[in-house]
């Protein structure tokens, strides 16, 4: 029975204390800011496409997350993200399949990591062209965005709002993970 | 002792403060009703739909409402006026990282504390050599996998299991009402103690103690169900998917057919502690069943265990392969949504189900888990059934 007691105690203690920090080392990318409310949709098909300025916080910009909607799952066709510096070349074309987005779901756009982007302005436009009208990818958008989303498009015209996304970047030590975490923890803990 | 339910209650505070589910925080939206003075709470959130951050309807029965809202009111000092907020806050991150989360999670989960400890000493009943009842009540403070269920998963089916183990003392003393009237309050919770009642019907030597016993815990959940009966309740509770889902799978109904049929033509003299267990290792072999569910066993595991050691190693790679079968559904809240209270950035890591899906079906390893589960349950089936023959 002691053995049991000190698996027990060993398993409790290794789960609270340890184990986040070993799978914080499985995290290759840290989202900047929580993703902003969800206030209303944009439908991108065919010629309609929408774009957002926006300021990286960090460095190593590595993705961009937003929400889209798949309705009845009826687009199965490929659309594209892109992004854009502020001088408006193209630094990055993101591809994906219709066929692999569930509707509503949460879409990680990774890509390689533009390692100086801290303080910088790009745009990144969403477009998906051989989709039709039955086919429209909703763009959740927000009215309540943060100072760091800026000037959002649909089909070239300047919108109220701004798509509602999260930048993600890649960590420069894993160590520098684990490190956040139990800080974000400690801190509201103590 | 002392000193071991000293460091019992410690680790189970641990997990209770820092592993958060949440289905806690949905039934106490829901249960919070209570203290505005609402009774019926199925045709209250069904009507107030719109207006409310949550659309959930209230899926439990009437006694999980009220002791959970009971409790609320009880314990609101020590939540604080911050409380009600974070309850109606529907910004999945904001919530997490509220700083008083581990205040609220350790608060709430106060009850199943109490419980938790309760059954330890109910445990410690069932026998009568003091040293195998010291070992069962040990077991059950220190395994990981208890713990884990109730206060990691946020398991308020403790509430049922309790009473429903209570209700198993009682009938060993042969108090068969109070066993039966203990058995209708539980499914006053959740309806699964009344699965046992065709075999309690069994149980009776008489047919004053068949009537008592299959009859008493009907009665008693009408009466606790009575006045909330409505096209509300029927639909949200009654016959909502947690209700029905044991008997999606036929083969759920063919094993449990199998056993009343084995309890009433070949087996003279039920033990209807065994028949509790198999009842459920049939249902965990063939439904879907939620990682909670597997909390209705434990307790009774652990005191089979005790008075039959042989059996320890089977029952604890069952216990395993029941805990790996939930952990491979898509569902996040299985497992590295339950540190969401550490840090959102655990949202990032991709499920054990994405994982296996790069190199095999995770489908079919579920497939092959489930048969290694019936297949070690048929074993223990056989072990246990095989002895009362003797």
């Amino acid at each position: 029975m002691k053995k049991m007691i000190w698996f027990t105690v060993s398993a409790i203690l290794f789960a609270v204390f340890i184990l986040p920090g070993i799978l914080a080392l499985g995290i290759r990318y840290i989202p900047y800011d929580i993703q902003p409310p969800l206030e209303g949709v944009k439908d991108v098909y065919g010629q309609f496409t929408i774009s957002q300025e926006f300021m990286s916080q960090e460095a190593r910009l590595a993705g961009i997350g937003m929400t889209i909607k798949n309705p009845n799952l009826k687009n199965k066709k490929e659309f594209f993200l892109n992004l854009y510096d502020d001088k408006g070349q193209m630094l990055r074309e993101i591809t994906y399949s219709g066929a692999n987005v569930e509707d509503g779901s949460y879409l990680k756009f990774l890509f390689d990591p533009i390692t100086d982007s801290k303080g910088k302005k790009y745009t990144i436009t969403l477009s998906n062209p051989s989709g039709d009208e039955e086919e429209v990818l909703g763009v959740f958008y927000t009215l309540n965005k943060p100072f760091w989303i800026g000037k959002m498009s649909f089909n070239s015209e300047e919108q109220e709002g701004g798509i509602s996304l999260v930048t993600f970047h890649k960590p420069l030590t894993k160590l520098g993970v684990i490190k956040t975490i139990y800080t974000s923890w400690l801190s509201r803990l103590l | 002792m002392k000193k071991l339910l000293v460091l019992a209650i410690f680790l189970r505070l641990l997990v209770a403060a820092f592993y958060f589910h949440p289905d806690i925080k949905t039934f106490n939206f829901q249960a919070s009703f209570l203290k505005k003075g609402v009774i019926d709470i199925y045709s209250y959130l069904i009507n107030n739909k719109q207006n409310l951050p949550f659309k959930e309807e209230f899926v439990y029965f009437p006694l999980s409402y009220f002791a959970l809202g009971g409790y609320q009111i009880a314990a609101s000092p020590i939540l604080g006026s911050g409380f009600n907020a974070w309850l109606n806050n529907a910004s999945s991150n904001a919530f997490v990282t509220d700083p008083s989360i581990f205040k609220y999670l350790i608060v709430l989960k106060l009850p199943y504390l109490l419980l938790d400890i309760g059954m330890a000493f109910l445990i410690r009943e069932f026998f009568k050599d003091k040293k195998k009842g010291n070992l069962a009540f040990t077991l059950w403070l220190f395994n990981p996998f208890t713990i884990f269920l109730i206060y990691a998963y946020s398991n308020f089916d403790i509430f049922p299991v309790a009473l429903t183990l209570l209700s198993f003392l009682l009938l060993r003393k042969e108090k068969l009402l109070p066993a039966a009237i203990t058995l209708g309050i539980a499914a006053g919770f959740k309806l699964y103690p009344l699965l046992i009642i065709p075999f309690l019907f069994l149980y009776g030597k008489t047919l004053k103690e068949k009537l008592i016993l299959s009859v008493t815990p009907l009665v008693i959940f009408l009466v606790i169900c009575a006045p909330f009966f409505s096209t509300a309740f029927v639909h949200s509770a009654l016959i909502s998917g947690l209700s029905t889902g044991i008997f999606k799978s036929q083969f759920v109904t063919l094993g449990v057919s199998i056993l009343f049929f084995y309890g009433l033509i070949l087996d003279k003299k039920i033990n209807i502690f065994n028949y509790w267990i198999v009842l459920f290792l049939i249902i965990f072999s063939y439904a879907l069943f939620h990682i909670q569910w597997l909390l209705w066993l434990a307790p009774f595991l652990i005191i089979m265990v005790v008075k039959k050691p042989n059996l320890g190693l089977l029952t604890f790679v069952l216990a395993v392969f029941a805990f790996l079968i939930p952990i491979l559904y898509q569902d996040r809240f299985m497992t590295f949504g339950l540190l969401r209270a550490y840090s959102i950035y655990f949202d990032l890591l991709p499920t054990p189900f994405v994982v296996v899906q790069k190199i095999y079906d995770p489908a079919n390893l579920l497939a092959i888990f489930h048969s290694i589960f019936a297949g070690g349950s048929m074993v223990l089936t056989y072990k246990l059934l095989r002895k009362e023959q003797k």
